[in-house]
């Protein structure tokens, strides 16, 4: 009797409880949450998908296109970002993932200091969005300007930004406008009147002395050759140093068209870099959602 | 002068030579090398200037280089960047590029400022970054 009793006792609040299945929408949602906000941007995506009629969830949805946005897979960033009804909650962070993902995607090696191109996408005010994720859209749309289509009417747009930040942001568009590239036909000029002067002007200062040295020496050797009377020593070290001279004005100019291009990937570098240590000038609206 | 310019080449040909850093003990590297050191001698795919610049190259690795050594602070060597660059432009310009590179060469100070380090101790300088070519550079 006891027994029984103490048996009823247990067993009856168990069998009255309802019963959780592990694998209820609920958990999954609530673990691919979990994921999103550990930033295991991929197991997310895997889980949310799981979550029955997951593609007319706007907020499950938005998950899976930040996920893809935060991982750089930008393709699947785009499509994802597609799907999201124009009239959801959620069109202003939209329309700035889609920003931050072509920003992200456009390859900084286009040569993009030569003329002006017109903007692949052009970035419209979201007048139904809050005026913080306004702010953030505006900010980044400056940066995707500058690297996709630099203008000086940039410098006028400058005060979006906080106080901190306008006198980094003006020397970075100053640089993008003008940036500090030398002339490879000066350089090969200079080359051509001094062996190895071009390798000076191009901040390859010893180079320029063994160049100088080795034209020099082999000049000097070919004319010694033809005052003794030995032609044909004189012919081939006049020849080395012809070789050396011609050599040094060629080398002069490639390493000219080296030394811009490590100038405009180091102001691209500096400039991505910035963006990125911003997070991309974020709405608090996505940090938070993120959290 | 004939002196001075005599220990002028000898200093700086000595200060290029990496001879004595073969026999320093290497730290042991299970990876798989990501650059073949065999030497290219086929003669496929080779243009008139090609052919001839090749040959006297073959001639020079199997002569001198192959008992001298394998002393070229750069990948690929001055040997095989001469080759690259006639194959890629034509025998002017390669030529031209070449003596370049030798001038490049004979400069042992500050290299590691220029050009990538690349395993195993020698400094990386293809032929494309002189093409006149930015996307490829």
């Amino acid at each position: 009797m006891k027994i029984l009793s103490l048996l009823i006792v247990l067993v009856f609040p168990i069998l009255l409880s309802p019963q959780e299945i592990l694998h209820s929408q609920d958990n999954i949602l609530r673990f691919a949450d979990h994921l999103f906000r550990s930033q295991d941007y991929l197991r997310a995506i895997e889980e949310y998908k799981k979550i029955k009629d997951f593609n007319t969830n706007d907020s499950i949805l938005f998950k899976i296109a930040c996920s893809n946005v935060f991982m750089g897979h930008y393709e699947d960033a785009t499509h994802s970002l597609s799907l999201i009804p124009e009239n959801s909650r959620f069109s202003g962070l939209v329309a700035f993932l889609n920003l931050r993902n072509s920003y992200s995607q456009l390859d900084r090696t286009d040569d993009y200091f030569g003329e002006r191109k017109p903007l692949p996408i052009v970035i419209t005010d979201i007048p139904t969005a809050s005026p913080g994720i306004r702010l953030s859209l505006s900010r980044l749309n400056f940066f995707w300007k500058m690297k996709a289509a630099p203008d000086p009417g940039l410098l006028n747009q400058i005060n979006i930004f906080e106080n901190e930040d306008r006198d980094t942001i003006s020397s970075l568009v100053n640089s993008v406008l003008a940036p500090p590239l030398k002339s490879s036909l000066l350089a090969g000029t200079m080359s051509t009147l001094v062996p190895g002067l071009g390798k000076l002007y191009i901040d390859r200062p010893e180079d320029a002395f063994i160049a100088f040295a080795l034209t020099v020496a082999s000049g000097y050797i070919a004319y010694t050759s033809f005052e003794a009377g030995h032609k044909v020593r004189g012919w081939i070290f006049g020849g080395l140093g012809g070789l050396f001279y011609l050599g040094n004005i060629y080398g002069t100019i490639t390493g000219t068209e080296q030394y811009n291009i490590r100038i405009k990937v180091g102001i691209t570098d500096l400039i991505d870099s910035f963006v990125r240590d911003k997070n991309f000038f974020s709405p608090s609206a996505l940090t938070d959602l993120l959290r | 002068m004939k002196l001075f310019l005599l220990l002028l080449l000898i200093s700086s040909s000595l200060c290029s030579q990496t001879d004595w850093d073969r026999w320093d003990k290497n730290e042991v590297d299970y990876r798989k090398e990501s650059f073949s050191k065999v030497r290219d001698y086929s003669f496929s795919n080779l243009g008139f200037s090609g052919t001839l610049v090749k040959s006297s190259m073959v001639l020079y690795w199997t002569i001198i280089s192959d008992v001298d050594g394998d002393n070229c602070p750069f990948y690929p060597s001055c040997s095989a960047f001469l080759i690259d660059a006639v194959k890629s432009t034509n025998i002017v310009q390669g030529t031209l590029l070449f003596f370049d590179r030798f001038t490049r060469d004979t400069n042992p100070f500050n290299r590691a400022e220029y050009y990538p380090f690349i395993k195993p101790g020698k400094f990386y300088d293809p032929v494309e970054n002189y093409l006149h070519n930015p996307s490829k550079l």
